[in-house]
């Protein structure tokens, strides 16, 4: 769901590049009192997983794809604050490198598929899974937050769709996220399977030793 | 060897996987852009999807050998894991200076 540029009205872009950029500045601060260390080296590596995985479009009706987003992965994997700048990096080297998602709109899509994908991800996985989820609880927390996480950051980007164009607002609404529910399934799975991984290695308890809710 | 050396052998490993298999991608609209060509007549759509973009990006469309290949567009998803895989670890570094 990268927004190109020429779509948004420039009052529109420009608030998405407030929004998006407060999301940033916050992230950016609370990492800072958060972020181990340690973890550094998982936070790169999660964003080139991110990056080569969201180039993988799969098919989810005919005629129409969808890939991951990864915002509810990098959080649960890093905290909300890092999982923010993760995917704000992907989306940086994409707008920049490859055209993908518009140089004006990256703000707008910091904002929904960053700061909304990551806090709600985040939020969902600590509702579903409480502290410190084991077994199917915690797959269940994954799949929430990831199919979560993808559904409501298209909300926000068809809400700047509405306010874009004068196509009617129920049928961006319904199409956008008609579509990102579908694709939200595939992402909540793909969640389910790298946060088992984390969980596997460990990274997940580590996390909570520190006693620090990210 | 230490748990999170492991994960992180594994997800590299998945990132290298995926660039690889990245031709294999579905080559459908996504979400959004198939919501826009449903939403407004086609040719607007068309004229989205063509769009102009603000910035000139070398490899645009992840066409990294700019003739379309299969493996033009594996060498783009190798590129952009390195440049993200440094902008992360840069990022990360950056704001994790101040704890241990």
């Amino acid at each position: 769901m990268h927004v190109p540029d020429g779509l948004l009205q420039p009052a529109v872009w420009a608030g998405g590049w407030a929004l998006g950029g407060s999301g940033l500045a916050w992230a950016v601060v609370r990492a800072r009192k958060v972020m181990e260390k340690g973890l550094v080296p998982l936070a790169g590596v999660l964003a080139a997983f991110i990056f080569a995985a969201q180039m993988l479009n799969f098919p989810i009706l005919p005629g129409v794809s969808g890939h991951l987003v990864g915002a509810a992965l990098a959080a649960i994997a890093l905290g909300p604050a890092m999982g923010i700048l993760v995917i704000f990096t992907v989306l940086a080297v994409q707008c920049l490198l490859f055209a993908d998602g518009g140089v004006t709109a990256l703000g707008l899509n910091t904002l929904a598929m960053g700061v909304t994908g990551a806090l709600v991800g985040y939020g969902l996985y600590r509702l579903v899974g409480g502290g410190t989820p084991s077994g199917w609880r915690r797959r269940a927390a994954a799949f929430t937050a990831g199919f979560g996480a993808t559904v409501v950051a298209s909300a926000v980007t068809s809400t700047a769709i509405c306010l874009s164009t004068p196509y009617p607002p129920a049928t961006v609404f319904g199409l956008m996220v008609g579509f990102h529910a579908l694709v939200g399934v595939g992402e909540g799975l793909i969640t389910v399977v790298v946060v088992e991984v984390l969980q596997g290695a460990g990274v997940l308890e580590r996390r909570l030793e520190g006693g620090v809710a990210r | 060897m230490k748990r999170l050396t492991i994960v992180l052998i594994v997800l590299g490993a998945l990132a290298l996987v995926a660039a690889l298999a990245s031709p294999l991608a579905s080559p459908y609209p996504d979400g959004l852009e198939a919501a826009l060509e449903r939403a407004t007549d086609e040719g607007a759509a068309a004229e989205l999807e063509e769009g102009e973009h603000l910035v000139d990006s070398p490899w645009p469309d992840y066409d990294a050998g700019g003739d379309g290949s299969t493996g033009s567009t594996i060498l783009a998803g190798i590129l952009g894991a390195i440049a993200t895989l440094a902008l992360g670890l840069g990022l990360a570094k950056l704001v994790s200076l101040k704890k241990a």
